[in-house]
């Protein structure tokens, strides 16, 4: 078997494992490439069905393009979406300028804790990878969230074969990360192979840029590139030295700033 | 935005030239500070595996903390493992040489970190075991030798580490490798190579090092390509696990993986444990191919629509008819524990086998050793953290289980008690037949012969109308056989219930004890093919010509030549009557 196969084929047993034992399941979408994959591999898990609703954190600050390819997609694939935000922090001015990880926690982790609590979700399906950065390599593929929300980093459930922590004490909730081994890379060519569609943000524009990660305006930068198609991206990063998060500023802030907004509840 | 087509769901083409192979998962193990994420950070460094950008932030960190660069800070992210040089989580990262692509998987050595360690090796394909040149081999050497057998990882490279600090010397190699080699062979293993090198210096890590012109075998990353793929399945029996059933639209939709063998549109298959049969009518997939799917193998999540609608749901095991396993309620496993409380007799867990689900108790416990010296722990009562044992369990509801070896999906257990995963395990034997066959400290035959005779299951009958009546001439014979110098037992139903315990009765037959069941209350879940051996003695009690005394008398003296030990006719009975029994 190779490996995008063997990839794919264990994504959609962790996406059937945790839609028989996890009730109140949904998916959060952040519109990049890999929850799009994400959303790919659950149409296969499901025969062509999405069984559960979308959840998009809107920090209001996304590239408007996103929101535009959201809603398409949205209508083109029969999509129950969710838009959470957080009111109470937008309404009082919340934004980076009062520094990237305060906004970050607020906007992000914070709006995504409010709609788990207000939709009373059991389980969240993220698209998160372990090559993307140090604290996302250190993760479970079922990472089980207390009820504020927190990874207790320093101490997680075993998690071998093909088992799952599928048993929580009431209150706790669950995160399912069925892209935790696929790389960068794998998700391109998977892309290829399947040829799934993807936003256009990706592909070098004319001023010769183009962006690896996707995030909101202020925070997120393009890359310099000449890649304007699937295969070029892939021939890009077979090569490339540069990391696929160097254009967040977000992580850029500390040694650890991933890992400090993780802990607290960012994805 | 470019358009989807229609895309394959199953590859069960020809696989293209240009798709990259799975690459070897390899787990770095060893007892604490021996090196292994130096070796990682080596590996990575001199195979240029890391973004540039990725060594800075590492450089910046280490002048932060006022430290020496350290390569291991790249596995080693998290803030605490950083600030306090350790692992204690796994992490997995990837590297290429031209030959070959690999995912690195670092596990914590520290015993805290058991888990965790788990976690890690259990998805390894192969498993590098690391020991400090100096310090030779210690607990966690030990332990996690055993753990990487009982996880089924069988590839397995030795390194020496830190050559470096004695002074490249071919003795000082030697006595820690033969000491290792000793004690790796005891628990079964036998390591493809064993290598000197210095993750510190470079030395035989990625190229032959001129510091140790004694050693003639490759370089360690040599080593590493070599190893063999990941081995397909062994066998090409059918086993499918029914994950769920879905009703999405018009359809139903048994899904499920399958572990091994393949299954094909037309095949009569059989659900267990209910033993219910189907003929697979077709094999689902999105986005639909173009021309239908009509066979599905192993590896891959399959969806299939039956004939009959039997009743199906997760958990259920298919297999094609009669190629499965006899379901059952006992489960003899080598189990490690991993929970602060220890796990003891009488406890009540989850066990998991698959997508299986069933609550059991522990039935047995048959010995404990210490995982790291494998010395047993005479007379626990429980398996304790990080430590091992054999264990029988007795599930609520039948079980569907193979043995290890061929099988691996359905042959692995996992104990959840309360909310978390606290141990797992591989399946040994299955059945109250098997249990018994399963190695205990004192094999059945040894208390057959302390005790003079063989063990055996009596079914007793007699023609008494009421089992009230029936019992009292059950007990009489028991005394009859007890003065003649026999152990044995009866086992009858408990109050209010109409069958004996099928685990009392293996529990009498494993203490070498003849035992007697009336032939009412015989249970249903006891391995049939233990009834079928089991002697039988008939009292007619009421209508025969002899008075009950001598029945009794006949009947207990026909039983006891039956069960002699030394008589070659009793021998040649035992083929026969005991091949189920022993």
């Amino acid at each position: 078997m190779d490996k995008l196969t063997a990839l794919e084929q264990e994504s959609i047993y962790i996406l059937r494992e945790s839609y028989k034992k996890i009730d109140h399941l949904a998916m959060l979408w952040s519109i990049g490439k890999d929850s799009t994959v994400l959303l790919w591999l659950t149409r296969k898990a499901f025969f062509g069905a999405v069984p559960l609703p979308l959840v998009h954190i809107n920090t209001t600050f996304k590239i408007p393009a996103m929101i535009a390819y959201r809603d398409q997609l949205v209508r083109d694939w029969r999509l129950t979406l969710i838009e959470g935000r957080n009111h109470a922090a937008l309404a009082e001015g919340m934004n980076h300028e009062r520094g990237r990880l305060v906004c970050c926690t607020a906007l992000k982790s914070e709006g995504l804790k409010q709609t788990v609590e207000e939709h009373g979700f059991g389980g969240l399906i993220l698209g998160i990878r372990g090559d993307e950065e140090g604290s996302r390599g250190k993760e479970r593929i079922f990472s089980p969230r207390n009820q504020a929300s927190e990874w207790n980093a320093k101490d997680q459930p075993p998690e071998f074969w093909d088992s799952y922590k599928t048993d929580f004490a009431p209150g706790d909730h669950i995160r399912v990360h069925p892209l935790l081994r696929w790389s960068e890379l794998d998700i391109w060519r998977y892309i290829a192979r399947e040829r799934i569609p993807v936003i256009d943000l990706y592909f070098a524009d004319e001023r010769g840029m183009r962006y690896r990660s996707l995030g909101c305006a202020p925070c997120t930068f393009p890359t310099a590139s000449s890649a304007r198609t699937v295969e070029d991206i892939i021939a890009e990063l077979e090569t490339t030295t540069v990391t696929e998060r160097s254009g967040r500023a977000q992580d850029q802030e500390d040694s650890h700033a991933m890992e400090k907004l993780r802990v607290k509840g960012y994805m | 935005m470019n358009s989807p087509a229609p895309a394959s769901g199953l590859a069960s083409q020809a696989l293209a030239a240009s798709e990259p192979a799975m690459p070897l998962h390899l787990v770095i193990v060893g007892h604490v500070d021996h090196g292994k994420s130096s070796l990682i950070g080596r590996i990575l460094y001199d195979t240029q595996s890391v973004e540039p950008s990725r060594v800075e932030k590492i450089r910046r960190i280490c002048e932060e903390q006022h430290k020496p660069f350290e390569l291991a800070f790249l596995l080693d992210a998290l803030e605490e493992e950083q600030l306090q040089g350790i692992t204690i989580d796994t992490t997995q990262i990837r590297f290429h040489t031209p030959a070959r692509d690999f995912v690195i998987i670092d596990a914590p050595g520290h015993k805290e970190f058991l888990k965790n360690m788990i976690s890690g090796a259990a998805k390894a394909d192969a498993a590098v075991l690391i020991i400090d040149a100096r310090e030779g081999v210690r607990e966690q050497s030990r332990r996690h030798g055993y753990l990487l057998s009982l996880l089924g990882v069988r590839n397995i490279v030795v390194v020496i580490n830190k050559m470096d600090l004695v002074d490249f010397d071919q003795a000082a190699f030697e006595r820690v490798r033969d000491e290792y080699l000793a004690f790796l062979s005891e628990i079964g293993v036998e390591p493809l190579q064993v290598i000197p090198l210095s993750a510190f210096t470079g030395d035989n890590v990625t190229t032959r090092s001129a510091k140790m012109p004694w050693y003639e075998g490759e370089s360690f990353l040599g080593s590493l390509e070599r190893f063999a793929s990941p081995e397909k399945q062994a066998v090409d029996t059918l086993r499918m696990t029914v994950q769920d059933v879905y009703k999405f639209d018009d359809r139903r939709i048994v899904a499920g993986r399958i572990h091994s063998g393949a299954l094909a549109v037309g095949d009569t298959i059989q659900a267990l444990p209910s033993g219910h049969q189907a003929t697979v009518l077709s094999i689902e997939t999105w986005p639909s191919p173009e021309t239908p799917i009509t066979r599905v193998e192993a590896g891959y999540n399959a969806g299939i629509t039956l004939d009959y609608q039997l009743f199906l749901d997760r958990g259920h095991v298919l297999t094609h008819p009669g190629q499965g396993p006899e379901p059952t309620r006992y489960v003899a496993a080598n189990v490690f524990w991993m929970a602060p409380r220890p796990l003891t007799l009488g406890q009540r867990v989850k066990l998991k086998i698959g997508a299986q689900e069933a609550v059991a108790t522990v039935h047995q416990i048959k010995r404990v050793m210490n995982s790291s010296t494998m010395e047993l722990l005479p007379g626990a009562d429980g398996v304790p953290r990080n430590d091992v044992g054999e264990v029988v369990f007795r599930a609520e509801q039948p079980m569907v289980a193979d043995v290890y070896g061929a099988f691996t999906h359905t042959a692995r257990l996992v104990i959840v008690d309360g909310y978390d995963v606290c141990g797992g395990g591989i399946v040994l034997a299955t059945g109250l037949k098997g249990l018994n066959a399963a190695r205990g400290n004192v094999q059945r035959s040894e208390r057959e012969g302390a005790n003079g005779h063989r063990a055996a299951l009596i079914a007793f009958d007699s023609d008494a109308s009421h089992p009230r009546e029936r019992d009292s001439l059950m007990r009489q014979l028991e005394r009859a056989l007890f003065d003649a110098g026999l152990r044995v037992s009866v086992a009858s139903a408990a109050p209010g219930q109409t069958q004996a315990s099928a685990g009392v009765i293996a529990a009498l037959l494993e203490a070498g004890q003849a035992v007697l069941v009336a032939k009412g209350a015989f249970p249903d879940d006891l391995s049939p093919d233990l009834t079928a051996s089991a002697l039988s003695v008939d009292l007619r009690a009421h209508e025969a010509a002899l008075p009950l005394a001598p029945q009794l008398a006949q009947a207990s003296k026909r039983l006891k030549d039956a069960l002699q030990l030394s008589d070659a006719a009793s021998d040649a009975r035992r083929g026969d009557l005991g091949a189920s029994l022993f």
